[in-house]
This record gives C-alpha cells, sequence and structure tokens, in this order.
C-alpha cells in the first residue's frame, strides 16, 4: 500500500505539484493500479531476459552531419520521396514556442541570488 | 455532385484524374462536412486556409496531367503529430500554442504523396486514455451514437472517418490507440510492425511501443496509406532498414489454406457476448473463404495489461519529463523559485490521467522499486513475445481476436475508475509489447447498433497477410458497407 505521504513525496520527484484535496483519491488511484500490477510477482521469470527493444536492435550508429538550418526543403506534392537527413532548426522558429525570449535568448525567473 | 467526401480513394481518384470535380472542390467538401459534424468535437484544429491553398496547388499539377495514388486526397492528422507552422497540443494544455518548426517523417511523406491535410484530430491527452474523453479539448463523440465514446486515444482520427469527412487519416498506437477506435467506429485501422513507421516529429507517450498508422472506410484505401508512410528513415533510430512490399498487391488474393490461430485465452467469459457471437460468425466467414481455424495458447495473456502499465508510465514519466515550462508550451504565471516554475507549470499543463501516469511511472522507477517493477515487466514483456513466435513458428500464420471485449460505452461511464478503463486495452496491447502488426475491421453491430471489431494479428513485418485476409473478408461481407445515420 501506498500511503497519502508517499504520494505527495512522489509528486516532488514527478514535479507535480498535488492539491491535498484530491490526495486520498489520487492515492486510491495509485493503489489500485499498482495492486493490480503486482499480479506479475506470479509470473516465473527465472532465466528470462528483459526485453528494451522487441526486433532486439541496439545502438543504431550514423555518421553526425551538420545541415544548417533551412538547407532541406519543405515537402512538396510528387517532390522527391527521399526523406532527408534533418537540419539544425532555426533558432527564430524555436524561439516562437518559448514562454519567455528576448533576442535570442529563453527568459527565466531569476535563480541564483 | 453529392458527398463527394465520404467517397473511397478509389472513386476520389477517377473523379480527380478524370476533370469530374477538382481538388479544390473536393477539399471544400471535406471542409463542409467537418464543420456539419463539428459537434462530434473530432478536430482541435481545422487549417481551412491552407488546404485551400495546397488545394490550387494540386489542382494545377492534376491539369498537367500528373496523378498518384493519394494526389489530391484529403486527410486529417491526429494532434500528436507535428505539423511544421501548425498548432499541434497532443490535446493538452501544456502544448497549447506550440508550432512545431517542422514536419514529422510521416506527415513529409504524406505531402510528397499530394495529401492535403484539412486538420488537426482530436484525441486524449498525450494519447494517454481508450475513450478520447482525457482531452483538453473535450470529449470526441461516437458518429454511430453521440452518447457513446469512439474510443481512444485516437478518437478523433476514427470518428472523422467513420463520420465521411475524410477517407484516410493518421493515428498512433501504443496499447491500442489504433484499433479499438477502428473497432468502436467500424472502420478500418492497422498499427503496423514496430519500426515499420518513422516516429520522428511524434510527441513521444512510450517510444518503445508507439507506431503511426492509418484509419480508412475500406481495406484498400487502409493499404494506400499505410504504403504512404512506410519506410527506414535517418531521423529515427529505431526505423527499420526493410523493404516496404506493395501492400495493394495481395488484396483479393485468396486465403485458402491460411492457418487462422484462435487463441484460447482471448475467448473467455470477459468477453460480451454479443461480441463473443460476431467473431465466430467472422471466423466462419474465414473459414468459408478457405481458412483453417485452429486453436493456440498465448499462456501469457493475462499479464500483458499489467506490463503495460509499468513499462509505459514508466517511459512516459521520462519521455514527458521535458515539459518543464522553460523552452516551450505552459509556464505558470508569477514569481517562484527553479522547482516550484516546473511543478506549477506542470500541474497547470498536465491533465489528471497523465499526471496519474507520470506518477505511476516515477513510482516503478524509483529506486528500491526498479527490479521488482520495471525489470520484472521487462522480463515477462520477453515472454509475451515467445508467446507470439511459438503459435508462429508452429501452429498458425495469423491471428483472429476480438479488438475490444465491450463494445463502445457510454461517455462518462468509466472515467471515475481508470483501472476498468485500462482493461479495456486487454486484447490490443499485448500486441505492442511484442512490437507486432495489428489491425481492426468491422465485423458487425451490437443489438443497439453499436460496432465490433475484429482483429488480426500478424508475424512481425507480415502486414501483407493481414491485408489478404481483410480484404477477402471484406469482399464477403457487408460491414463496412454500413455508415452512421447519427444526427449532427
Amino acid at each position: 500500500m501506498i500511503s497519502e505521504d508517499e504520494v505527495q513525496k512522489l509528486a516532488v520527484l514527478a514535479r507535480l505539484e498535488l492539491d491535498p484535496a484530491l490526495t486520498p483519491i489520487v492515492t486510491g488511484h495509485l493503489n489500485s493500479i499498482i495492486g493490480y500490477v503486482q499480479r506479475l510477482d506470479e509470473v516465473d521469470t527465472t532465466g528470462v531476459e528483459a526485453m528494451s527493444h522487441v526486433h532486439g536492435s541496439t545502438n543504431v550508429l550514423r555518421e553526425d552531419q551538420m545541415l544548417e538550418a533551412g538547407s532541406v526543403p519543405d515537402a512538396t506534392p510528387l517532390g522527391d520521396p527521399t526523406v532527408p537527413p534533418q537540419p539544425m532548426l532555426d533558432t527564430q522558429a524555436l524561439l516562437q514556442n518559448a514562454p519567455d525570449a528576448s533576442g535570442t535568448f529563453i527568459r527565466v525567473p531569476l535563480i541564483v541570488e | 455532385m453529392s458527398d463527394i467526401s465520404s467517397l473511397t480513394i478509389s472513386d476520389m481518384r477517377a473523379g480527380l484524374d478524370s476533370k469530374q470535380f477538382s481538388c479544390t472542390e473536393l477539399v471544400k467538401a471535406s471542409l463542409d462536412k467537418a464543420d456539419s459534424y463539428s459537434g462530434l468535437n473530432c478536430f482541435n484544429l481545422i487549417c481551412a486556409e491552407r488546404a485551400l491553398q495546397e488545394a490550387t496547388e494540386i489542382d494545377s499539377l492534376l491539369a498537367q496531367g500528373r496523378s498518384a495514388p493519394l494526389l489530391g486526397i484529403p486527410v486529417g492528422i491526429k494532434d500528436v503529430i507535428c505539423t511544421k507552422g501548425v498548432r499541434t497540443t497532443a490535446s493538452s494544455k501544456i502544448l497549447e500554442n506550440f508550432i512545431p518548426p517542422y514536419d514529422a517523417t510521416v506527415v513529409r511523406k504524406l505531402k510528397t504523396a499530394g495529401t492535403v491535410s484539412i486538420g488537426k484530430l482530436n484525441m486524449d491527452e498525450f494519447a494517454m486514455g481508450s475513450s478520447n474523453e482525457n482531452s483538453a479539448f473535450g470529449p470526441v463523440k461516437n458518429p454511430w451514437n453521440p452518447e457513446y465514446v469512439p474510443g481512444g486515444s485516437s478518437g478523433g482520427s476514427a470518428a472523422a472517418v467513420a463520420a465521411g469527412i475524410c477517407p484516410i487519416t493518421l493515428g498512433t498506437d501504443t496499447g491500442g490507440s489504433i484499433r479499438q477506435p477502428a473497432s468502436f467506429c467500424s472502420i478500418v485501422g492497422l498499427k503496423p510492425t514496430y519500426g515499420r513507421v518513422s516516429r520522428y516529429g511524434v510527441i513521444a507517450y512510450a517510444s518503445s511501443l508507439d507506431q503511426v498508422g492509418g484509419f480508412a472506410r475500406n481495406v484498400k484505401d487502409c493499404a494506400l496509406v499505410t504504403q504512404a508512410i512506410c519506410g527506414q528513415d535517418p531521423n529515427d533510430a529505431t526505423s527499420a532498414q526493410r523493404e516496404v512490399p506493395d501492400f495493394t498487391k495481395v488484396l483479393g488474393q485468396s486465403i485458402k489454406g491460411l492457418r487462422i490461430g484462435l487463441p484460447k485465452e482471448y475467448f473467455v467469459s470477459a468477453v460480451d457476448g454479443e461480441i463473443d457471437a460476431a467473431l465466430k460468425k467472422a471466423i466462419s466467414v474465414l473459414e468459408g473463404l478457405g481458412a483453417i481455424p485452429v486453436e493456440i495458447s498465448l499462456p501469457h495473456t493475462d499479464a500483458a495489461v499489467a506490463v503495460y502499465y509499468i513499462l509505459a508510465p514508466a517511459e512516459a514519466s521520462s519521455n514527458l519529463a521535458r515539459y518543464d515550462g522553460i523552452r516551450y508550451g505552459h509556464r505558470a504565471k508569477g514569481n517562484y523559485d527553479l522547482k516550484t516554475l516546473y511543478s506549477k507549470s506542470r500541474s497547470e499543463g498536465f491533465g489528471r490521467e497523465v499526471q496519474r501516469r507520470i506518477m505511476v511511472g516515477a513510482y516503478v522507477l524509483s529506486t528500491g522499486y526498479y527490479d521488482a517493477y520495471y525489470l520484472k515487466a521487462q522480463k515477462v514483456r520477453s515472454l509475451i513475445a515467445k508467446d507470439f513466435q511459438e503459435a508462429f513458428a508452429h501452429k498458425c500464420d495469423l491471428i483472429v481476436a476480438p479488438t475490444a471485449p465491450n463494445a463502445p460505452f457510454k461517455i462518462g461511464a468509466k472515467i471515475s475508475d481508470p483501472l476498468q478503463m485500462y482493461l479495456n486495452d486487454i486484447f490490443t496491447i499485448p500486441v505492442n509489447l511484442a512490437g507486432l502488426p495489428g489491425m481492426s475491421v468491422p465485423c458487425g453491430f451490437t443489438s443497439s447498433g453499436l460496432p465490433i471489431g475484429l482483429q488480426l494479428i500478424g508475424k512481425p513485418w507480415d502486414e501483407e497477410t493481414l491485408f489478404k485476409t481483410a480484404s477477402a473478408y471484406e469482399s464477403a461481407t457487408d460491414w463496412h458497407t454500413k455508415r452512421p445515420t447519427t444526427s449532427r
């Protein structure tokens, strides 16, 4: 059983803020899920290897490439079907998504006094 | 011209190539249909202006006599797939203003094939859900009965196709998110073999399970959309270097002598009686076509949901760590220290199911529990995959099963009990865990008129046998010709 205290600690670890009023409900849900998955204890896995990739591929490597932003044209109807390696992304396009930006920087609250 | 948006791709192709209608007219028809079905809430965003502009370009290609299987075909894209310059939210408040600076590879491929995207489709937030009720944009409704869920997580993708808004859409499937909504909406949906399709530009949920696939109203259209998106991608190291066959070649071929495995663990009392009856009928149709039913056993079936709800949340908790309110996405307003800024932004931005899975993931990966949960689940995953390998090596050429244990349920019916919701994916999850291709095709209706789906599960990389079998079944039945008559 996971206690409400543990659930609060877990929320801190996961960088979530848990509303104290909801903690009992969340604790109930987590206990029902964790309780359910514990049925795996009954499965004998002696000598069984852990699977991390279904087709067993590991460390697929390729040469690094430095492609300038904008060096690969966008897709066009009936254009070249080869999928090109993606180039670096345009700074301005990326900053458009930043909640707060200034020049070529992302602005954050003061972290170090 | 009446209702051209709900034609098959073959009929659209003929109409476009013979100048019976233009791509602009076709796209307009799709947009009108989307508008008239706005009550279903399929779309998070409709890109009318952009779509009509692209249609004009395609009309000039058509005027030059150019043609290709998907040239000028309207499509919809699940909102978890990045589209350059077009808002992509994963149905989450945390990404409500996110404009991707690049196209996902599957989007690039569909654009090159000449399709026109009319918009971004609603889904469960970050693809976590089986009913499309976990969306910051509200639930999607089932076109067959708007009081019922369309399935999830790709609920918008399935409902848009079932309603005849466009012939094909893209979805993603991590534990059944293509097959279950296809079943709930009486359409065709295929989750290809893991690695068949690039995940580049697809917002990650559980990377070892996620796969993109297509929805369509018939098997041939599903083959066409699948064909367009498959193939190795230099931008996704998990996409496989494998030849992609021409999936349309096998359509119409005989299934005489094909051994269809019926897992005894899937035909159990947990399956609704009407579903069981529809499945048995479907099996006798396949038998009538020359297929040979063989009973098989997948002994670890019962462990699959438990394995999934350890591995998927674990992967999700790490994949979703990137949403911190700093570089992109929602940032909480106010003067906070860094840790508080993270937790406020995340708690305001993520919905309840997403937060729940992040916490389950954090729990099973935490010190002291890693071996008991995560490692154990990875081992049982090996056993589940081995069950399928054994069956395919010795007994059968494909497996036939229900897609879901029950028909669509009412909106709100399961939302307060997460575990009951999870158990809805009991027959689809094992396929993701084993990385196999899986498909759902319409196979009947309940007495109250709700759709039932037949699931076909293939050997790795053997989508062809699924298409061949589904096409044979489709030509012997008329389920795929039925259309919802729901009020708009």
